[in-house]
């Protein structure tokens, strides 16, 4: 736990400060007749099928910043990525792999807090019935990733795979992408693939709430602890006063009874501030694919 | 019984009418119901093509670009959305298959796993027709060519459940069926009742006519109450038949009656030639005896000439007793009234030179109408003498056994004339035919009518007929009473 607590600013002192700049941010805005919409980028690395979800984040946003709030998503971490870099959205909520990859542009808003970490895993998960023990029996399965720009859908996976001299290719005989964490579920669950990589935060909410779908499926491997998706700006805006009010909102999400209520239905403990280097993980594994590629 | 079941033709009215409503009602309604069936049938089919079309349009577009594109996942999630968004397409399963003829997704991906091949008796439903019925497993299979820019870029191939179609054609089967069936019975119910109301009066008509054994009787007028005009007329025309026919029997009595008068008479004359033949005799011999009584053998001769002439008078006074004994009606046959017949045919057959031997072993008298026998055996008696030729000979023998009384007569002439051998044959009794005697037909009658027969035994030579008469001893009992 110890290790974990410099990657985590989550001092009262600094949650204060950063909703008195928000505030103050707010109030700048509020002379304006025509306020600017915050465009909020979404991502597959929670579920975000929810209907009732998206709506809660952003009647919550726009009560917190006083600022109209569109949401925005695309199929793919690709397209969201490429809106955030070409400051098309004012932030998003992408995977840790898109953020070190640009990790020379992009800045960390926030960090999810689970379980009472920032962290999360990766699951290799196989049909609920099926005798597999190891990743090794996977060889020759129709696998299903995530996203080609998921950690948790595809990175660790082939990282996995390149630490045992393979690549996905040679190992599966067959592999597709499902655009999301829910549908790499849903795809082993039918039988279309026969195991998947997964986010395990998205598989254990979805446990939860859509066991019957979840509990077609088993977990057969989970990775390593490793960076929550996190909340990314462009470095150039991270002081923006709009980035900032998106900032402070999320990370005093804790502190109102609809703030709560949302991270009671995003199953989080908070959103907090954190240091890179909580990617570094990530990071490490980006470059060592990069270098077999 | 058995044979009345297997011969519909003798079914009676009431019950073939409404069988034969019923049959028509049914084949009406089987012939309505195929018509019904089959133009369900097509409207089925073109329906189903219809939404088979609509559906394969629907997953067609949506398809498309993942099949360009070989993406499993997008191909699999628009057949798995398409499974919710086409309620009214049951499917089993719906594949998505390659050129190369593997699987790119399928609706049920552990059935058909990606990359595989379709198994051959269902990759020869590919290039089928679009729409394929298989009616005995209850199953349709769809197929699609996915064409892009005039290339094939994959096929699309379903079996569809059409199990709830089938029902609803099995439903209207059934339907129609037990409609049918329902309406056959119930027309062959209402036809039954109906159709017995409808012919009570022939009932009653018929009960009648066959009320009796001699002649039918007239329709009482409080039974016309519930007829129809045309019965009523029927009835009506039976009621004057019936009343002629009445009359007509009566007149026939009165006939019978008059001939026997007749016969009577011609016995009486005969009686009188007999007793005036010995008369004259007899008066001669009393002349005779009056001139010439002195001398003893002519007194004798005339003497013995009185006694032969008293006798054959005492003869002819003896069958006048029997005759008028006749008159009185009575119960039972003695055997020796019986035996006066004999006496009474005597002169006619002494007349004709004719022989009579007398066979009657009757030893205790008989239950039955001694009138009516006598007056048969008398009349078959006097028609086998007048048929006997000369020096011919006539016999009788009556005897009892087994509670029937047997006479027979027979002769020696040339055999009995067609019609009076028809008419015996026949038993005919309602009407005197023409061209036989009064007397035969009123021996006939009254045998009918003690419901006995008269028969004609086989025999070489002349006639031999065989009054028949059921009836009984009459007990020591009741001769002492």
């Amino acid at each position: 736990m110890s290790k974990l607590e410099p990657w985590v600013g989550s001092g009262v002192w600094r949650r204060r400060a950063l909703l008195a700049i928000g505030l103050a941010a707010t109030g700048v805005r509020r002379g304006s007749a025509a306020p600017e919409s915050l465009r909020f980028g979404l991502t597959p690395v929670f579920v975000d099928s929810d209907m009732q979800l998206l709506s809660a984040l952003q009647s919550y946003l726009v009560e917190v910043t006083d600022r109209p709030i569109e949401l925005v998503q695309r199929r793919t971490y690709q397209e969201i990525t490429a809106m955030l870099l070409a400051d098309q959205i004012d932030a998003a909520w992408i995977c840790g792999f898109p953020f070190v990859r640009w990790r020379d542009r992009l800045s960390l808003l926030a960090v999810p807090v689970y379980h009472g970490h920032p962290l999360y895993q990766s699951y290799l998960i196989v049909g609920r019935d099926r005798a597999a023990t190891s990743f090794f029996d996977l060889k020759g399965d129709v696998h299903a990733f995530s996203d080609p720009d998921s950690n948790s859908g595809w990175l660790v996976t082939r990282h996995l795979l390149l630490e045992h001299g393979t690549t996905p290719s040679a190992f599966f005989s067959r592999t597709f992408f499902t655009y999301g964490h829910r549908n790499v579920v849903r795809a082993v669950a039918a039988g279309l693939a026969q195991s998947g990589s997964v986010d395990g935060y998205v598989w254990n909410v979805l446990s939860e709430r859509e066991p019957k779908l979840a509990s077609q499926t088993r977990i057969l491997r989970r990775s390593e602890w490793l960076g929550f998706p996190p909340i990314a700006v462009t470095s150039a805006r991270r002081e923006s006063p709009d980035v900032k009010l998106l900032g402070t909102a999320l990370v005093t999400m804790a502190s109102s009874d609809k703030g709560r209520l949302l991270l009671k239905m995003l199953e989080l403990d908070r959103f907090t501030t954190s240091d890179p280097s909580l990617f570094d993980p990530i990071a490490r594994m980006y470059h060592d694919v990069e270098a077999a590629s | 019984m058995r044979g009345l079941l297997l011969t519909p033709r003798r079914w009676p009215l009431a019950v073939r009418v409404p069988l034969l409503v019923s049959v028509l009602v049914l084949a009406a309604v089987l012939t309505v119901s195929k018509v019904l069936l089959d133009k369900l049938d097509r409207e089925q089919t073109v329906q189903l093509a219809a939404l088979s079309n609509a559906y394969l349009d629907g997953l067609t577009s949506a398809l498309m670009p993942a099949v360009i594109r070989k993406d499993i996942w997008e191909a699999f999630d628009a057949l798995d959305r398409a499974r919710s968004l086409y309620g009214g397409v049951d499917t089993d399963w719906v594949a998505v298959v390659l050129p190369d003829r593997t699987v790119l997704a399928a609706s049920d991906p552990e059935l058909f796993p990606v990359g595989r091949h379709l198994p051959p008796e269902i990759d020869a439903h590919r290039t089928g027709p679009t729409l394929t019925i298989d009616g005995s497993s209850e199953t349709a299979w769809l197929s699609r060519p996915l064409r892009q820019d005039d290339a094939d870029v994959g096929w699309l191939l379903a079996k569809i459940d059409i199990s709830a179609e089938l029902a609803v054609w099995h439903d209207a089967v059934w339907t129609l069926i037990g409609i049918g069936f329902g309406l056959a019975v119930a027309f062959a119910v209402c036809g039954w009742l109906l159709v017995s109301r409808m012919l009570r009066p022939v009932g009653i008509l018929a009960r009648h006519i066959a009320a009796t054994t001699e002649l039918p009787s007239p329709i009482p007028a409080e039974d016309l109450r519930h007829f129809g005009a045309e019965f009523k007329a029927l009835s009506a025309r039976f009621n004057v038949m019936v009343e002629a026919l009445r009359e007509r029997e009566a007149l026939l009595v009165q006939l019978a009656e008059e001939e026997r008068l007749a016969l009577l008479g011609k016995l009486a004359s005969g009686m009188a030639h007999e007793v005036n033949n010995p008369l004259g005799g007899m008066l001669t011999a009393v002349d005779t005896i009056a001139t010439h009584g002195g001398a003893a053998s002519v007194r004798q001769q005339a003497v013995e000439f009185l006694r032969r002439g008293l006798n054959d008078i005492r003869n002819v006074v003896r069958a006048s007793l029997v005759l008028y004994k006749e008159q009185v009606p009575q119960t039972s046959l003695l055997p020796e009234a019986l035996d006066d017949l004999r006496h009474l045919a005597a002169p006619e057959a002494h007349r004709r030179q004719v022989t009579l031997e007398w066979a009657n072993v009757l030893s205790h008298p008989l239950q039955t109408d001694g009138t009516a026998a006598r007056q048969i055996v008398l009349n078959l008696l006097l028609n086998a003498v007048a048929a006997s030729p000369p020096c011919g000979c006539v016999s009788v023998r009556a005897r009892f056994a087994d509670g029937l009384l047997t006479i027979e007569i027979s002769d020696e002439g040339p055999g009995l004339p067609p019609p009076v051998a028809d008419a015996i044959r026949s038993g005919t009794t309602q009407s005197a035919p023409p061209n036989i005697g009064l007397g035969v037909w009123t021996a006939l009658f009254l045998a009918r009518r003690g419901g006995g027969c008269i028969r004609q035994l086989p025999q070489a030579h002349g006639t031999c007929l065989a009054l028949e008469l059921p009836c009984e001893e009459v007990s020591d009992a009741a001769l002492a009473a």
